[in-house]
């Protein structure tokens, strides 16, 4: 039963996206606010690093802050340009075929991309921040030090600028090796610039 | 048999509806048993559409209601079919 209902879910998603192109869109906002989300949650570390903060807890505190502000901005600012981008596109479709579109498959496909790209762009940077931060959730789970967590964190962070890079890459089918160093380049120079500017 | 048993209609589509999707939803609709979908001119945003619907007894209404579910426009009907015998 459950596998029906999933298979026709995943039918439903093929037909609105091929209505409204947004798996493209989806892919794009997941690479782009993954990595803004990442970076921020970097910065935030590299900072506290530099600092020597040494409580756990207020660098959680601060990080999940963070992780929840780029989420949100992610989540209201896609909703609202996307459902204008989609309601601009409507009234043209509308236009086109001499009618309203209300409570047509048209419609409802576009809703549904404009919510969707809406999740994946509030959600993305969420998800990045957290598994960065989460050597310090489980420091006492993993018994390691404050040092060991930070450095896992940037191991972590520069892991996931890679990978983000190699989706990338893969999804332009050009060279995912070049393209995952591409994105870990950035934020190395990122870590460079904060430790000058922080270093004075 | 007194009922419709071909209807020709001329639509518009949108460009980027799956037509295999409008013609697989319009052979669900009541007292349909075959659809065909000519594409007869594409333009930026819509295609203009020959959509053929037959069966013993089609109802116009759920055809109708199944292309305005879709987001398709019917322009006009060109072409309706009843009787023992398809004329034509």
């Amino acid at each position: 039963m459950i596998a029906a209902l999933l298979k026709k879910e995943f039918k439903r998603f093929h037909y609105y996206d091929a209505i409204t192109g947004m798996s493209k869109i989806l892919r794009r906002y997941f690479v782009m606010n993954s990595f803004d989300g990442a970076l921020t949650t970097f910065g935030i570390l590299l900072g506290s690093f530099i600092a020597q903060v040494q409580d756990p807890v207020l660098i959680i505190h601060i990080g999940v802050g963070a992780a929840i502000a780029v989420g949100f901005s992610g989540l209201t600012g896609a909703l609202l340009t996307e459902r204008a981008e989609r309601t601009r596109e409507l009234q043209a479709m509308e236009k086109a075929l001499h009618r309203k579109l209300e409570h047509t498959d048209y419609k409802k496909a576009y809703d549904f991309a404009s919510f969707t790209a809406a999740l994946v762009d509030g959600i993305s940077p969420l998800v990045a921040s957290l598994v960065l931060l989460s050597p310090f959730f489980l420091m006492d789970f993993l018994a390691i030090d404050i040092s060991s967590a930070y450095f896992s964190s940037f191991g972590l962070a520069l892991t996931a600028f890679f990978a983000l890079g190699v989706f990338l890459g893969k999804v332009s089918k050009e060279s995912m090796l070049a393209t995952g160093f591409k994105l870990l380049l950035a934020g190395v120079l990122c870590m460079v610039v904060i430790f000058i500017v922080e270093g004075f | 048999m007194s009922g419709i048993r071909r209807l020709v209609l001329d639509v518009l589509i949108p460009i980027n509806l799956p037509t295999t999707q409008l013609a697989a939803n319009l052979a669900k609709a009541y007292g349909v048993e075959g659809v065909d979908i000519l594409i007869q001119e594409v333009e930026r945003k819509v295609e203009t559409a020959k959509i053929t619907v037959e069966g013993d007894n089609v109802d116009f209404d759920a055809v109708k209601a199944v292309l305005d579910e879709a987001g398709a426009s019917l322009q006009s009907m060109d072409r309706v079919s009843c009787g023992k015998r398809i004329v034509g």
